[in-house]
């Protein structure tokens, strides 16, 4: 099991996303860049969490945890994905769909958010990868 | 009764939202829907993005910050922060030396 958020697990993540045949399709045509925010949650992810990464060739060149999510404000990313823990849980096991969440404002995007919305049906590649990496969450360590 | 009383709206809400989603996904499933949405969305931005043009127009013209001043001091508090971090870092790795 490897920790959420942690960096063996956005590792394995971007391990399995950059595996996938599908991906350059998906990503042709996006902004360069993306941050991930993960909002702190006092009581069950009270330091919350943010990455970085950056596309070229069609696959996720480079990334890195990012040791304030601050930090975002200053790389200005293509776009910024930020949503509270328990949401992004919900997505990764799959109980939440990130499209209508952003649509829905509970997924807060800065960035192009048409250009999102028209790789929807591409969603299955984040799941498959998701699904390769066993998620250990921390509101569930013992 | 108050317990009774809260209960409708959840409901309601509960009803609406179930709906919604439901209704989201058969959009956002059809490729068609899925343009129509994305266009949509992209038209309600791009208004966004003008309505904040203007109102920064207006701000400044009034001589108050607008949100571009804003980010840009969130910018650089940012910036700010990170140096102080690598500060901190590169002197406490020289007391270590």
């Amino acid at each position: 099991m490897v920790l959420f958020a942690s960096e063996p697990w956005v590792s394995a993540v971007v391990a399995a996303v950059n595996r996938h045949p599908d991906l350059s399709r998906a990503m042709a045509g996006l902004g360069s860049d993306l941050a991930a925010v993960v909002e702190r949650d006092g009581r069950l992810f009270p330091r919350g969490a943010a990455v970085w990464g950056r596309r070229d060739g069609g696959g996720i060149a480079e990334w890195r945890l990012l040791e304030d999510e601050d930090d975002v404000l200053e790389i200005e990313p293509a776009y910024v994905v930020r949503a509270p823990y328990l949401l992004w849980k919900e997505i990764l096991l799959g109980r939440a769909d990130p499209v209508q969440a952003a649509l829905s404002g509970r997924v807060k995007v800065k960035g192009d958010l048409d250009g999102l919305v028209r790789r929807a049906a591409y969603r299955y590649i984040l799941d498959e990868a998701f699904r390769t990496v066993p998620t250990e969450f921390p509101d569930e360590v013992g | 009764m108050s317990e009774r009383r809260k209960g409708i709206p959840e409901a309601i809400l509960e009803q609406g939202t179930r709906m919604a989603t439901r209704a989201a996904k058969v959009v956002l499933d059809d490729p068609r829907g899925q343009e129509a949405l994305a266009a949509a969305v992209g038209a309600a931005q791009k208004g966004k993005r003008k309505l904040e043009e203007v109102q920064g127009r207006v701000l400044r013209a009034a001589g108050l910050p607008n949100k571009g001043d804003y980010d840009e001091v969130a910018r650089s508090m940012a910036r700010l922060k990170r140096k102080i971090r690598d500060l901190s870092k590169q002197v406490g790795e020289e007391r270590k030396r």
